[in-house]
């Protein structure tokens, strides 16, 4: 099982990741290229936020996107 | 796979565990049946480290990579779209029984260093490199796409 310090980590990149799809495509991305970027990331929420690692983190953004 | 024999209740687990009058076998037969081969690499060993950055050219994987480090690999990495050096190519990588992505680190997401949701045997992934954001997928506590560079390391683990 990661520490609490990978969790953290790991919640901030899973935050990152929110945060990129919730600010949508950017001036320099191409439109295949944000949709690969944010599919993907989208898929990769789906199965991270049912990990066992996570404790008490604050999931209400992913869910928002996931659901 | 490699390995999988015991001696008085230890599993052998270096490179050449097994010799006859001092030579070092690679394989031991009993009765015709194949028991063991010998690890190609130390348990443990890194095989690869490989790093490309968002607007890059991953097609060094399929080729270089491969063909220096054949065993590590399944089959040839293959484009599941675009080609070498094209904006927005999906590399994918089977990793043969044995080997796996040990590190995986993005420069904006982060690094996944223990393995968390990976296997460590085998493994099929997609290295993708857009125009802005690259990433590595799948099974990592590290999402599979974000701005500048990518770097993974394949490790042997015997198993």
């Amino acid at each position: 099982m990661p520490t609490a310090e990978q969790i953290a980590h790991y919640y901030e990149g899973l935050c990152t990741t929110v945060d990129s799809i919730n600010a949508g495509k950017t001036a320099e991305m191409g439109d295949r290229e944000w949709e690969i970027h944010s599919t993907s990331n989208i898929a990769w929420l789906r199965t991270i936020v049912d990990a066992d690692f996570w404790t008490d983190e604050d999931m209400t953004a992913v869910h928002l996107i996931i659901d | 796979m490699a390995g999988d024999i015991y001696f008085n209740g230890s599993k052998l687990t270096g490179q050449h565990d097994v010799k006859l009058n001092g030579t070092d076998m690679d394989n031991v037969y009993l009765n015709g049946t194949k028991l063991w081969t010998r690890h190609p690499y130390a348990i443990g060993t890194e095989i690869f480290t490989y790093s490309v950055g968002a607007g890059g050219n991953s097609d060094n994987l399929r080729t270089t990579f491969f063909q220096t480090y054949p065993l590590a690999f399944d089959a040839q990495p293959n484009y599941i779209e675009g080609s070498g050096g094209a904006q927005d190519s999906r590399l994918n990588f089977n990793l043969a029984a044995g080997f796996y992505v040990s590190f995986y680190s993005q420069a904006e997401l982060g690094t996944d260093s223990d393995g968390t949701g990976a296997s460590n045997t085998g493994g099929s992934h997609v290295l993708y490199v857009g125009g802005t954001v690259s990433g590595l997928s799948s099974g990592f506590s590290i999402s599979s796409s974000g701005n500048g560079s990518t770097t993974f390391k394949v490790t042997y683990s015997g198993q």
